[in-house]
């Protein structure tokens, strides 16, 4: 399915195309604006879109272990929550990476090797808390620059175990 | 095209919190001052235009994982800004926050925190515009006082960077003492 997706930039409205987003990254997405948005009255949900080459350059760099090794494929996706504007605009960042690999014996052997990095990309200079997930074939990781946002936080405590606790039958 | 005066302030305004980069994540944060950066030039209508932002000029490095010290130019200093590099990239997400001025050497001055409470930016001793959107804001008022020709945004930053008119001053300063943040 074609959805559109708006992504505010300087004031201009760009129209995105995004096809075929997971069921897990949307899983993941869903909670996560479920979570920040509390408390808001007037928000905007906003997706950034980046190249695939820019970024398989940019999680090369940020992890010790190369995720792509044995990967099918991936989803990128820049996912921003923001309220007010001008000096008052107000942004909390999520980013979910999700792999596939050929079988479950890789994903996992990519994530135990990620959960060794300590939870934190390496090499960028906006501190980035990230927490690999591991569902069949498929790995998340998912990470944010929004580290102490209090519901941030919260969100990346509990995110491992809700999609545990989901079925998805195809992730 | 118009020049463009920079001025560093020696004095802090504020503080904020950062890490210590580029390996020290377990260490937790550590509080850093905060300094006034003064931009002076002139518009279109050749006023003249004060605009002062809050900014970071020192930071903490931690090359081992272990010992943490605090980095940054701290004596008087003025150099004029190299250039503008536009692959220069701050965040994960494509962002007009990207990219950054080259001061001299590794030394830049790029984006920062939009504000206490969300991200932790480090610093080792580039000067980083804090506030949402901030160095956008920056960057607008860069192009509005130097009047470059160039028909788009990142060619306009392009073009001010390579006429070398504008130049940066930083007035001497104290090291801040290595502080952790208490929680």
């Amino acid at each position: 399915m074609l959805r559109w997706t708006g992504f505010a930039l300087s004031g201009v409205t760009l129209l995105v195309a995004n096809e075929g987003s997971s069921p897990l990254s949307d899983f993941v997405k869903h909670r996560f604006v479920q979570q920040v948005s509390s408390g808001l009255k007037d928000y905007r949900v906003c997706e950034a879109f980046s190249r695939d080459d820019e970024k398989k350059a940019f999680f090369k760099k940020s992890f010790d272990v190369d995720v792509f090794a044995g990967a099918q494929n991936f989803e990128s996706r820049e996912i921003f929550v923001e309220e007010g504007a001008g000096k008052d605009l107000r942004r909390v960042h999520l980013g979910i990476l999700t792999l596939r690999y050929s079988n479950a014996a890789a994903a996992a052997g990519i994530h135990g090797s990620l959960s060794k990095q300590g939870g934190f990309f390496k090499g960028t200079e906006v501190l980035t808390r990230f927490v690999p997930i591991h569902v069949d074939q498929a790995l998340l990781v998912v990470y944010s620059e929004s580290v102490q946002n209090e519901h941030v936080k919260s969100f990346m405590e509990a995110i491992e175990a809700q999609v545990k606790d989901e079925q998805f039958s195809s992730p | 095209m118009r020049s463009i005066k920079m001025t560093v302030g020696g004095t802090p305004i504020g503080k904020s919190v950062t890490w210590a980069y580029p390996n020290g994540q377990a260490l937790g944060l550590f509080e850093i001052p905060t300094y006034k950066l003064t931009v002076n030039g002139t518009d279109a209508q050749r006023r003249t235009v004060t605009q002062d932002f809050e900014v970071f000029r020192f930071g903490v490095l931690c090359r081992d994982g272990r010992t943490a010290s605090v980095v940054g130019l701290a004596k008087l200093q003025t150099y004029t800004i190299m250039a503008w590099l536009p692959n220069y990239r701050v965040h994960s997400a494509r962002s007009m926050e990207n990219g950054g001025w080259q001061v001299h050497g590794d030394f830049l001055i790029h984006d920062g925190p939009d504000g206490p409470n969300d991200e932790v930016f480090a610093s080792i001793g580039c000067i980083e515009i804090m506030g949402p959107n901030g160095f956008v804001v920056f960057n607008d008022l860069l192009i509005s006082l130097s009047g470059p020709s160039s028909a788009s945004r990142d060619e306009q930053l392009v073009e001010i960077g390579r006429a070398k008119n504008m130049t940066i001053t930083y007035q001497q300063a104290k090291y801040p003492p290595l502080k952790k943040k208490s929680r």
